[in-house]
């Protein structure tokens, strides 16, 4: 095996990878070492990193390690730069290069990771690990000495942590945002969708959530459907469009009540849990934080 | 609880005794996503949707 056959399963990797993904993010350099390819650097997104580790294995017939994910959280971070959006607007991220379909909002200030550029626009990532196109003009360069996301309070499976506020003041919180519209990706106090209330909520209460239900369903510890209490995120999908859909339960004199931003009705709005549940099908309950009454 | 093979990964799932049909679990061995078909007998399958 020669350093040569590397370079080129490399490069026939590389231009698979360049056919598929309109903007590659690729810092991977390939070295022959005595225990066969090494490598240094990554690639964007996990589904990258596999493309190289089965296209390399099978081509060399040996064994190929895999590059870094430069969207895991946890990855060091002197391997991407730092950006700083200017001004106090919220930013909104699109999920294609065009800028068509909103993926989320964050609302500054924040120090945002960068990975690419092509046009007027940049590849950036939210401290919520969500990755997005936005327009590069609104970006400065930043340097900071440490990692600026290293204090960011993440929600991850299994764990439940003291809130940093009351359920009153959660609650209170959510019901002033009763009737403000629903939009699809939306992700700020004035109009957002199911998944980006229950972020923006908690977020405020110490915990940052994903962006996304999957994700979310997937934080904290699981809750039976009989034991939900206020503070806990239900999660639903449609009868019949099956779309998930998350909601939070809060207190009321008459029982636990759900608020959630919903698609149908086009708003914020409140219910009784046992109505929610019966409008839409079960399908998990999820306990993030501990909370003080 | 009772344990029951992931679809998946053949990996052991745990199913509380207050899961309701319906419900989703998370294999630990694999991270999959399990639907709970049904509660007796207990079923699982592997879940995928579209997502909002
Ligand atoms: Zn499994």
């Amino acid at each position: 095996m020669t350093a040569q056959a590397l370079a080129d399963a490399v490069s026939a990797v590389r231009s698979e990878l360049d056919a598929h993904y309109p903007v590659l993010v690729d810092t991977t350099r390939w070295t022959w070492g005595e225990d066969g390819p090494q490598v240094q650097g990554g690639v964007l997104v996990s589904a990258q990193a596999k493309v190289y580790v089965d296209g390399l294995s099978e081509r060399l017939a040996a064994e190929v390690p895999s590059p870094a994910v430069l969207a895991d959280l946890g990855s060091d971070w002197t391997l991407h730069s730092w950006v700083l959006p200017l001004g106090r607007a919220t930013l909104d991220l699109h999920r294609g290069i065009e800028g068509d379909d909103l993926q989320t909002q964050w609302t500054p200030p924040v120090i945002l990771r960068w990975f690419a550029r092509r046009d007027r626009r940049a590849l950036v990532q939210l401290p919520d690990g969500t990755l997005g196109w936005m327009t590069s003009n609104r970006l400065m360069n930043a340097a900071p000495i440490s990692d600026p996301w290293a204090d960011v309070r993440r929600a991850a499976i299994g764990e439940v942590s003291d809130a940093e506020d009351s359920l009153e003041a959660l609650a209170e919180r959510a019901r002033r945002r009763t009737g403000r519209p629903y939009l699809w990706g939306g992700n700020t106090d004035a109009a957002a969708d199911c998944s980006g209330f229950v972020q923006s909520l908690l977020h405020q209460s110490g915990l940052l959530l994903p962006k996304n239900t999957r994700d979310q369903r997937r934080s904290g510890v699981r809750v039976a459907a009989a034991a939900i209490e206020p503070g806990d995120l239900v999660f639903v999908r449609g009868n019949t469009s099956g779309l998930g859909h998350v909601g939070l339960a809060l207190p009321a004199e008459e029982g636990t009540q759900v608020i959630h931003s919903c698609l149908t009705r086009k708003q914020i709005v409140e219910e009784p849990l046992a109505d929610f549940l019966g409008r839409y099908a079960f399908t998990a309950a999820r306990r993030v934080l501990r909370w003080t009454v | 609880m009772t344990a029951t093979p992931c679809p998946e990964c053949g990996g052991p799932v745990e199913v509380p005794a207050d899961a309701l049909p319906g419900e989703l679990l998370v294999c630990d061995a694999c991270g999959v996503e399990l639907e709970l078909v049904s509660t007796d007998p207990v079923a699982l399958a592997v879940f995928e949707e579209e997502e909002k």
